[in-house]
């Protein structure tokens, strides 16, 4: 689903943000990505975004070659792909059905389609009753599940979230995790990035964890401290 | 740069677009004042320089040529050289006069007023004057064509020309025509501007809006075409205000000179009525207003759709 080869990232600045990252990851998994901020994470998302280009390696992300694409087919790249992000991003002159129908409508569905599939993700992220309010009306976890809705209602084979919770307390970053992770078992493959300790090690997931632009973990059932003995111990 | 969206999608867009003018109405309302405001400026230079122009086609359609013709020509002599200076193609009318005319016009002179027994004994019988064609020139510049080419005719006897005052004309006709046009172009470059940086702020107002919409994997022209709707509608809106307002305003000020001239209600024979620039300043304000806010509205997402 996702695969990175070698993947090195230098900003014309000078930075080396990614210094020769390959991961895969594969349909239908759930994955953190870990890293202090700076470490490279969010340039990873970046990458997978093709908001930049990678200065070499190669990053595949379905059935697209970001590294060989044209710029054109940028939008089909991100229509695969649901994206949240920490400040939710959802347009302030829409309410909350008209944010999560305006997704639908760029990707050119029919009234029909719309009218059937907007109420059925609210419904998922239990917004049914605020569909009417606009985004600065609802609270900052209620904004992030609108921005959920927002992601899946197009079906995308894969769910980037970028501190997803990183504007939000601890109970409702929760409530938002376990929210992704029933998107999860219903076979949408879940990227997330986030420095989150206590959500990342509650969840037990696959971890990989950043450093400096390079991968220094990757843990299958792991936390965000990264120790082989808690791995066995809730396996 | 073909727009691949379906009809279904344009159709969507085109509402969505004037639902943003409303949803944005005070950003809006703004830019049409600001527009309109620009529309109405150039629209009054656009009035002054059709007036000058209107002034200079008084002045020169005022300026006569007189051709005199041998006393003695015969009828068809005169219809065939009737025909020979309209093929000139520089006149814009032939007036013929004869001898008996001529002489009944000079004894209506102002200057024979109580000297009547001067021309007494001149009579049909007895005209020592000659028939003549009163020309009235299409630009005045060409004069000295026209005088040129009638003396080359044999039965044109003499030609009466007022050099001085036409070159005069002339001249005075080309500044202000070179002014009026230099003002127009300077005053169309700064609308042009205003409207753009007005468009620009409007953008800029909704560049996250524009980066969410990518994020979605909107396509470009999914993104661009309700700005251009949105921004066409205000060039719209402005450039009717701006026709209202300037033509209230013309009027006003028509209706002011010509009650201190006290002349007549119908308006002044010297200017330009508005109805004859009507269309044409509808026109350019639409090109402006609509053509400008598509174009800079383009131009100004550009750079926040490489995101």
């Amino acid at each position: 689903m996702i695969e990175l080869r070698n993947v090195c990232k230098e900003y014309p600045s000078g930075v080396e943000a990614l210094r020769g990252v390959s991961l895969m990851i594969e349909k239908g998994e759930f994955v953190f990505i870990v890293g202090a901020s700076g470490s490279g994470k969010s340039t990873l998302i970046k990458l997978l975004l093709k908001e930049e280009d990678v200065t070499s390696g190669s990053v595949r992300v379905g059935g697209f070659d970001t590294t060989t694409m044209s710029r054109k087919m940028v939008p089909y790249l991100r229509r695969s792909l649901g994206i949240v992000f920490q400040d939710f991003r959802l347009l302030p002159n829409l309410t909350i059905y008209e944010n999560v129908a305006f997704a639908m409508h760029v990707v050119e569905a029919s009234p029909k389609q719309i009218r059937r599939q907007v109420p059925m993700m609210l419904a998922l992220v239990g917004l049914s009753r605020k569909a009417n309010q606009y985004p600065h009306e609802l609270s900052g976890g209620e904004q992030q599940r609108a921005a959920l809705a927002r992601a899946l209602v197009n079906n995308p084979v894969v769910l980037l979230a970028d501190e997803p919770t990183g504007n939000l307390d601890p109970e409702t970053s929760l409530e938002i995790m376990k929210l992704l992770n029933d998107i999860n078992r219903r076979g949408t493959t879940v990227v997330v990035a986030t420095h989150a300790r206590e959500i990342v090690d509650s969840m037990k997931k696959r971890v990989i964890a950043i450093d400096k632009g390079r991968i220094v973990s990757d843990q299958e059932k792991g936390g965000y401290t990264v120790e082989a003995e808690n791995r066995q111990v809730y396996y | 740069m073909g727009i691949p969206l379906r009809l279904k999608t344009v159709k969507y867009i085109i509402k969505e677009g004037i639902a943003n003018t409303w949803r944005n109405k005070l950003m809006c309302i703004a830019s049409v004042a600001i527009v309109a405001a620009a529309l109405v400026i150039f629209g009054i230079f656009v009035l002054i320089g059709s007036n000058i122009g209107f002034l200079g086609k008084q002045v020169e359609s005022s300026q006569k040529i007189q051709a005199f013709m041998d006393a003695d020509i015969e009828q068809n002599k005169i219809d065939e050289l009737r025909s020979r200076i309209e093929s000139l193609g520089l006149t814009s009318s032939i007036d013929f006069e004869s001898k008996e005319k001529a002489l009944e016009n000079l004894k209506k002179r102002e200057m024979f007023k109580g000297h009547e027994k001067l021309l007494e004994g001149y009579d049909s019988e007895n005209n020592p004057l000659r028939p003549s064609f009163i020309l009235t020139l299409n630009k005045a510049e060409d004069g000295d064509r026209l005088v040129k080419q009638l003396e080359g005719m044999p039965e044109i006897q003499k030609v009466n020309y007022f050099k001085e005052v036409l070159d005069q004309v002339v001249r005075i006709m080309h500044i202000t025509r070179v002014v009026s046009l230099v003002v127009l172009v300077l005053l169309s470059i700064t609308s042009v501007f205003i409207i753009a940086n007005t468009i620009k702020l409007t953008v800029f107002a909704r560049r996250k809006e524009i980066g969410i919409m990518k994020y979605i994997g909107a396509t470009d022209w999914f993104i661009r075409l309700p700005f251009i709707i949105e921004s066409m509608v205000i060039g719209a809106v402005a450039s009717i205000i701006a026709l209202f307002t300037i033509s209230k305003g013309y009027e006003a000020v028509i209706g002011y000179i010509s009650r201190r001239d006290a002349s007549s209600e119908m308006g002044i024979p010297g200017l330009v009525g508005f109805n004859d620039v009507s269309t044409q300043l509808l026109i350019i304000y639409l090109v402006i207003g609509i053509g400008i806010s598509c174009i800079g509205s383009v131009l100004s997402i550009r750079k926040y759709l490489r995101v």
